[in-house]
């Protein structure tokens, strides 16, 4: 029936420097990938326009520097976010050790109203790199490790190569869809669908 | 060569100048501490962004509000644009004028006078280059200025700030922000305008030299008491006192240049240069209907001292750059167009806003004491500006504020200093010049004619 209204969904991606964060945000928005490492500075993002069950969304993606640390971007900034993707380099044990970092700072910053039940997605990344011989996080233990942290989505990805990109975006839209209010989609068709919708607000979403 | 290279890029980060500290340093930008003078408690990049937004707010108030309205947050774009110098943002030809005028430009603190933290808002706007840096981002922000105007989401916004073009009028850009310097610099000064207080500068100096100046001056009858109202009419004053400082305080930097620390020449050479000011006033436009002033006598004590407390919280350590440019925005409003317009201050002082302030400067001169001038507490240089008139308000101000906040201690204030550095021996020299500055402001009225 109405028209369908585009909403804004801000994604924050958070790991350590050089785990690929750029490249898959630059993969999944461009399809492109690019060997030269280029170090983020500060913050960048990309928008993508996305298609979500019939309606339409803009996907604000922001890439964050590794070597960033949370208060030189202000809470601001995380606070809007409606997913947080985490990224790690499956060939790094410690970019996998610092995930719980990564969590909780964001938790702390983001100060979300639910903070367990907050959209996080985990992606290991480089799952190419030397045909998976170099690899030191099984994919057994970051599914233990996302277990712990309340089921949180997993994805084993390669920006270089494309492999699972698309599938963990998805995903990630999907989720930070489940924190959105419904509110915002239907603009005021009539004033009883926009009392009906905020009543039920976050009860019918999660 | 390498070698070379090294040292000047430790020089650099580490904000050395000919083997002394200077103010900035790159390396701050990194920092994930507040430097030790903040106040305010963000990280030394977080503090020059939210600089970028002071000035910004000073010299565009517009866009300023638009962009916080869309809770675009300076550092977002900032950060990247501050610890790389701009590195991202420009081709490596381009890039190298940009460095060439910032590493050219002093980087030593612009007066010695400044070392306590009420001296200043920003530490990183205290030297020439900090002040160069942070406009070169505000210039670049004018640039963008349309369509960040246009564009009603802070991402819109974001997408502009952090993909700056690449086709750019170097030369103007560059040329905007070293107009924007001077008064990068000057807005960096506290806002208080109670700084007559030095002990070197007798409260009524200003009003005595303005009575000198007037005497030899033609004749001034006019309104009883001076008091701005209305808001155009501050404003655009104000912007006229504001390019008018522009102008001094570029003066004085380029007198740091030479000299390294600007003391008591730079400042009598702002001083003479102001000393313009007043002669071109008296003789410039011949007549201008006298419509504000007449109000608020009696309200105007209440007002000043208001205002003057007000202006006290203000110039504490502690405001954040959203107070202070909430102030500064209707102040230098028309500080905005000039620069776009880039014409010469001192074209567009004759053209727009001679009227205005000769209307406060007649009854300055009549009535000596009693002049109830606009306790202007925006701002932030009055004794900069040396417009005797301004000047003169000022003291009257204090001498008002003496008797009502006694217990309140203005702040330490360079501004003071300065004063008190020149203050007598300019007598003289004030005297000796007024007959050429009647020339010139003579020259000027028939300039604006001529248009």
């Amino acid at each position: 029936m109405a028209s369908r209204r585009r909403t804004l969904l801000k994604v924050i991606i958070l790991g350590d420097s050089g785990v690929g964060k750029t490249s898959l945000m630059n993969q999944y928005v461009n399809k492109k990938f690019s060997n030269q490492y280029k170090a983020t500075i500060g913050a960048d993002f990309l928008t993508k326009e996305v298609q979500f069950e019939d309606r339409l969304f803009t996907l604000q993606i922001w890439d964050t520097a590794g070597q960033e640390r949370f208060q030189s971007l202000g809470v601001a900034f995380y606070r809007g976010a409606d997913c947080c993707v985490l990224v790690y380099d499956v060939n790094s044990m410690k970019s996998f050790d610092n995930l719980n970092n990564w969590r909780e700072e964001f938790l702390i910053q983001a100060s979300p109203s639910d903070p367990d039940n907050f959209p996080f997605v985990l992606l290991g990344n480089k799952v190419d790199v030397d045909g998976g011989n170099s690899r030191v996080v099984s994919e057994k233990k970051a599914k233990a490790w996302c277990a712990s942290k309340g089921n949180i989505p997993y994805f084993e990805t390669s920006a270089k190569d494309g492999i699972n990109v698309e599938e963990a975006f998805q995903c990630i839209v999907k989720n930070a869809l489940k924190n959105e209010p419904e509110e915002e989609l239907y603009m005021p068709d009539t004033v009883d669908v926009v009392g009906g919708n905020r009543g039920q607000g976050s009860s019918g979403c999660c | 060569m390498e070698h070379d290279a090294y040292c000047m890029f430790e020089n650099l980060m580490n904000g050395l100048m000919n083997g002394a500290q200077g103010v900035v340093a790159i390396t701050d930008f990194y920092s994930l501490s507040p430097a030790s003078e903040s106040s305010t408690g963000l990280t030394p990049v977080r503090e020059a962004s939210a600089a970028i937004y002071h000035l910004l707010a000073s010299v565009d108030s517009s866009l300023h509000s638009h962009l916080v309205e869309l809770g675009v947050e300076p550092q977002y774009f900032a950060l990247r644009w501050l610890r790389v110098l701009f590195g991202r943002e420009f081709t490596l030809d381009n890039l190298l004028f940009i460095w060439d005028e910032i590493f050219s430009s002093p980087n030593h603190s612009y007066c010695t006078d400044i070392k306590n933290r009420g001296d200043y808002q920003f530490k990183v706007l205290c030297s020439p280059r900090g002040a160069l840096i942070l406009s070169m981002a505000v210039s670049m922000m004018l640039h963008l200025r349309s369509s960040l105007l246009g564009s009603e989401h802070a991402t819109s916004c974001l997408v502009r700030l952090l993909n700056f073009p690449q086709d750019i009028d170097l030369k103007n850009l560059i040329e905007k922000a070293k107009l924007l310097q001077s008064l990068a610099l000057e807005a960096n000064l506290p806002l208080s305008p109670l700084t007559g207080k030095s002990p070197l500068t007798p409260p009524n100096y200003w009003e005595e030299t303005w009575k000198m100046l007037q005497m030899s001056g033609d004749k001034r009858s006019g309104g009883s008491t001076v008091r701005i109202k209305g808001r155009g009419f501050l404003r655009r004053s104000v912007s006229d006192t504001e390019s008018n400082v522009s102008r001094t305080k570029g003066a004085n930097v380029d007198n740091s240049n030479s000299t390294s620390t600007s003391q008591p020449e730079p400042i009598i050479d702002e001083l003479n240069t102001t000393d313009i000011v007043p002669v071109k006033l008296i003789n410039s436009l011949p007549t201008m209907p006298i419509v504000h002033q007449k109000d608020c006598v009696g309200q105007g004590t209440a007002e000043i001292v208001r205002s003057t407390s007000n202006s006290l919280c203000e110039a504490g350590p502690h405001d954040g750059y959203r107070t202070t440019s909430a102030k500064i925005r209707d102040r230098i409003d028309g500080a905005r167009e000039y620069l776009s317009r880039n014409r010469p201050p001192s074209f567009r002082r004759r053209t727009d806003h001679d009227h205005d302030t000769r209307h406060e400067e007649e009854p300055c001169v009549s009535h000596g004491a009693k002049v109830v001038n606009e306790p202007d507490p925006l701002s932030v240089h009055n004794d900069k500006t040396d417009e005797p008139c301004q000047s003169d308000g000022k003291t009257d101000e204090s001498a008002i504020t003496d008797q009502t906040f006694e217990s309140v201690d203005c702040q330490p204030n360079q501004e003071h200093s300065i004063c008190s550095d020149v203050g007598p021996s300019l007598k003289v020299a004030d005297k000796e010049l007024v007959g050429t500055l009647r020339s010139f402001g003579e020259s000027m009225v028939e300039n604006i004619q001529g248009y």
